[in-house]
């Protein structure tokens, strides 16, 4: 086992793939460090991440396709890992009352482009 | 970043996504522990994950419609886990020289829904923009 493998050890984790105009980009990470603080508080590991390119091998298809980005939008993905489904529904169920929240929510759908989708999956580990 | 702290998972990911016909399961399921094998010897962590649920609350879209995923399908995501971009960039050229993992990516490949373009994309740890200020 190496040191990566060593440090993630969930076997349940929720993905949510957005974009959003390349201005709001200090704002969103400055409310990932907020959002990770918190979740982090319930024992829920956050993660963001940036595309770092819109490029892909031939064959392949980039996650920009997927979500319909253009040249002045930047393409996010949430994750959120639990240590198992039953970990992740307790979470979700506490954090629907958590006004903190749903603030950080609803600042979230503010900084990503206006009627975009927000695709999300769930996903167990194999 | 070099270091990383207890609960890090390096800043650096490559994600696919694709579908699998469901008879393709178990021979996709070994195929993937020959591919977490391989990038353990490169010093990067993969792993597989199988979409659980196509239940999404009303705001959202599962990425099971993103993708058209039928009835007689699955949807998996491997992760790719490397330490920062050289280490990335350095496992990408390990991997170009490797003749297995050459034949590996072409079992991969077969085991897909016929036609189905799986995606590929490389991300980067937000942590990496805060830390660099």
């Amino acid at each position: 086992m190496n040191k990566i493998e060593n440090n993630y050890n969930a076997t349940y984790v929720e993905f949510m793939v957005s974009r959003s105009p390349k201005k709001n980009h200090e704002a969103l990470l400055k409310l990932e460090k907020k959002s990770a603080e918190m979740f982090r508080r319930e024992g829920v590991q956050y993660d963001l991440f940036l595309l770092s390119n819109g490029t892909s091998w031939e064959g392949f298809t980039n996650i920009s396709k997927m979500v319909s980005a253009s040249e002045d939008e930047e393409v996010w993905i949430n994750m959120l890992s639990y240590k198992d489904k039953k970990n992740r529904d307790e979470f979700v169920a506490k954090m629907s009352d958590n006004k903190e929240c749903q603030e950080g929510y609803e600042q979230f759908t503010k900084l990503i482009t206006p009627g975009s989708e927000i695709i999300t999956g769930e996903f167990s580990r194999l | 970043m070099s270091s990383m702290g207890k609960s890090e998972i390096g800043s650096h990911i490559r994600l696919y996504l694709y579908r699998i016909p469901k008879k393709n399961h178990y021979a996709m399921v070994q195929l993937g522990d020959q591919f977490a094998q391989m990038f353990r010897n490169y010093g990067c962590y993969a792993q597989s994950f199988q979409l659980e649920s196509t239940e999404t609350s009303e705001d959202f879209t599962s990425v099971a419609n993103a993708v058209s995923i039928n009835q007689d399908e699955e949807i998996w995501l491997d992760l790719e886990f490397t330490t920062d971009r050289k280490h990335r960039n350095d496992v990408d050229t390990k991997i170009q020289n490797d003749k297995f993992a050459g034949l590996l990516m072409k079992q991969f490949l077969g085991l897909l829904v016929k036609g189905s373009k799986p995606i590929k994309s490389d991300f980067i740890h937000s942590r990496t923009y805060i830390e660099a200020k």
